[in-house]
């Protein structure tokens, strides 16, 4: 049982309610989301049931060469340039604690994959709750490099 | 005490009056609707807490138009939050900032995965399945483009690469193209060996997932 919002077929808009704390979202009398006591909040799109989805709590697309550029972010402050291929992400809100996850991902502009780069989290570094570091480095000899294309996303 | 208007079963409609501030809707000397002296309304309870109560039923908001979208939140520059259990556990801005929990600690704004793919580039590229991707163009040995069904609001977005070579523990790479930039409908994608170089380094691979955020 929850307490539902429920875009009906028939009689439009209805709303129900019991005492369970859990909401249901509901479209035709069939349930496509909901948030559970918990506050997990939980949809379909295509999974196949209603499940709980976690959330991408920030990302940034950059340009790590000559001034570090965002190109675009979300809960990203600002990047930090420590130096050739090695940078630090700060969060625009800090993350509850520094066990979330991160992937990233770069490429590199000079033509042919001679300059094949890895983008990681910085091996020596503790993740912050308000910042962490990655690096880019030629994936053939390790060495750091600038690169112009950075994805990095963070889930928690 | 309150003052009533009553539709008696009996005596009809009744008017009953006292200095308390609140009154009361009733059918059948059954209070039905209370408006307290606070202008707090409520439906099922005689104590509404907030402006609007119901209690002990459901609320109806009908339309005869089948298939019609049907609103609720703000419709003035306030955020919209969604409480359960007497916690607020999403929140939408006026912005359009979605925040929720799972697992989180509170509630905090989350960004959208607005398109993924897992899918084989061996032989013929087959997308295993998908969402908000179109299809998979073949570039060639090590060379995709992902193709998105509804563009991107801009090219700026960001993206994860996880790769596997099946029968094979050797090392392998991907990257966005060296030379096609992203668009907002189509990501181009390599991949190759990791530890070589040169041009013959490029591979198929079975097993490839994608996800963009934005």
């Amino acid at each position: 049982m929850a307490s539902i919002i429920n875009a009906d077929t028939s009689n439009g808009l209805k709303l129900t309610s019991d005492t369970t704390g859990q909401l249901d979202f509901q479209s035709a009398g069939s349930t496509k989301a909901t948030i559970d006591t918990a506050g997990n909040l939980k949809f379909d799109s295509g999974y196949g049931s209603v499940a709980t989805a976690y959330g991408c709590r920030a990302w940034v697309n950059l340009d790590g060469t000559g001034t570090v550029a965002i190109r675009d972010s979300g809960n990203v402050s600002s990047i930090t340039d420590n130096g050739t291929g090695d940078y630090t992400i700060n969060f625009a809100i800090a993350m509850p604690d520094a066990n979330y996850t991160i992937n990233a991902n770069t490429s590199f502009d000079g033509g042919g994959f001679t300059g094949q780069q890895n983008a990681q989290p910085k091996a020596d570094f503790t993740l912050l709750t308000t910042s962490f570091k990655v690096v880019t480095s030629n994936s053939s000899n390790a060495v750091l490099i600038d690169a112009t294309k950075i994805f990095v996303v963070v889930h928690r | 005490m309150s003052s009533i208007i009553n539709a008696d079963t009996s005596g009809g409609l009744k008017l009953e009056s006292d200095v308390s501030g609140q009154l009361e809707i009733q059918t059948a000397a059954a209070t039905k609707v209370t408006v307290t002296s606070a202008g707090n309304v409520g439906i099922g309870t005689s104590t509404p807490a907030q402006k609007f109560v119901v209690s002990d039923g459901g609320v109806n908001f009908a339309t005869s138009v089948s298939g019609s979208v049907q609103n609720i939140g703000t419709f003035t520059d306030n955020t919209l939050a969604v409480i359960a259990n007497s916690v607020e556990q999403m929140r939408v801005t006026s912005a359009g900032l979605l925040s929720f929990n799972s697992g989180y600690g509170s509630v905090a704004p989350a960004y959208g995965c607005r398109a993924w793919v897992n899918f084989n580039g061996t032989g013929t590229v087959a997308i295993r399945e998908s969402g908000n991707v179109s299809s998979i163009t073949d570039n060639g040995t090590g060379d995709y483009t992902i193709n998105f069904t509804t563009a991107m609001p801009d090219a700026n977005y960001s993206a994860t690469f996880m790769l596997g070579r099946d029968g094979s523990n050797i090392d392998v790479f991907s990257a966005i193209h060296p030379t096609v930039l992203p668009t907002t409908s189509a990501l181009r994608i390599r991949t190759a060996y990791l530890s070589q170089v040169g041009a013959s380094t490029y591979v198929d691979l079975a097993r490839i997932n994608i996800a963009v955020f934005r």
